[in-house]
């Protein structure tokens, strides 16, 4: 896994390497997705028990590349990547956004 | 340097610094492409909706750096350069609090619920009564547009007291003194200047005598 300028490359299990960025734009994404605001996702992605299509939306927003996935690729990456819990753990607390604690 | 007067923010970036400038032209284009009104978007940012957010942004760098900020991901961009949302909201929260409307409610004579638009159209108008001509309204910062209505309206309010007075001194028996109308008192003598202005009475006028039941009258030397 790398960072730089925001940018993390995870590779899943299956020798894909997905980008992620966590930057304002990812948000807005994120926001137009969901219908709420970005720190009203995190909140939920932070209690520990999000909805699996809270996670979904949230890899949909900061994915990069492959770029623009759709919902089912961004779920399909997701699985790759080993699930919602995986892949929080690998984020926190660096890519989360200013604000977005709860 | 960044004329806050003139609702001028200066947004200082890692490479170079911006000038934010919210006009009425591009608070117009703004609703038009989020068909949304400018106070459901204020109220979106100052909530910290990161879309909102990037709108108030992109639409504060189009007076001086429309080209290049085309889109507001471009503003998101720059926002991320400026150390992300939680800076982007500083900025934003900032550039609002410039140009807000300070004058009471009453004042700018906002109704509580509008039809889309007519906010702008009902200002358009005023701005005009207002003396300011059409491309001149549409360059003007929010900040400038609500100085430019208070003035109006303290014209206005001028005008009026003026209308009314002038149709009560008609009214009255005898005029009062101007000093008195316009509230200015007149200006006291100190004792030693009272002796000076009789010194000076005693060498002009010479003294005369009055034969019993005669009135007082003075011969002038001069």
């Amino acid at each position: 896994m790398s960072d730089e300028a925001g940018h993390v490359t995870v590779t899943g299990t299956s020798g894909q390497s997905y980008t992620l960025h966590f930057g304002t734009n990812a948000m807005c994404r994120l926001e137009a997705i969901s219908g709420r605001a970005y720190h009203e996702v995190y909140r939920e992605l932070q209690s520990g028990t999000p909805r699996m299509e809270t996670a979904r939306q949230l890899v949909q927003a900061v994915l990069i590349a492959p770029a623009e996935p759709t919902a089912d690729a961004a779920g399909d990456a997701l699985d790759d990547l080993g699930g919602i819990d995986v892949l929080l753990l690998s984020l926190q607390p660096k890519t989360l956004p200013p604000g977005a604690a709860a | 340097m960044a004329n806050r007067e003139r609702g001028e923010l200066r947004l200082v970036a890692p490479d170079r610094s911006y000038l934010l400038r919210l006009v009425v032209e591009t608070c117009c284009e703004l609703e038009d492409r989020t068909s949304r009104e400018l106070s459901a978007i204020v109220a979106g940012a100052n909530a910290g909706r990161a879309t909102d957010l990037r709108w108030l942004l992109w639409a504060g760098l189009q007076d001086a750096h429309a080209a290049a900020f085309p889109a507001p991901e471009d503003a998101g961009r720059l926002a991320d350069r400026l150390g992300g949302l939680a800076a982007l909201r500083s900025v934003v929260v900032a550039l609002i609090q410039l140009n807000e409307d300070d004058s009471p409610p009453e004042a700018s004579g906002q109704a509580a619920a509008e039809p889309p638009g007519s906010r702008w159209r009902q200002l358009y108008i005023d701005a005009r009564r207002a003396g300011i001509a059409p491309d001149q309204f549409w360059r003007l910062s929010l900040r400038e547009l609500w100085r430019e209505l208070a003035a109006q309206r303290e014209v206005l309010e001028r005008d009026r007291t003026l209308a009314w007075m002038t149709a009560a001194l008609t009214r009255t028996k005898t005029l009062p003194a101007l000093d008195r109308f316009i509230g200015r008192r007149p200006v006291q003598q100190t004792p030693e200047q009272m002796r000076g202005m009789l010194a000076i009475l005693k060498a002009q006028y010479p003294k005369t005598r009055h034969a019993k039941g005669t009135s007082c009258q003075t011969k002038q030397v001069m």
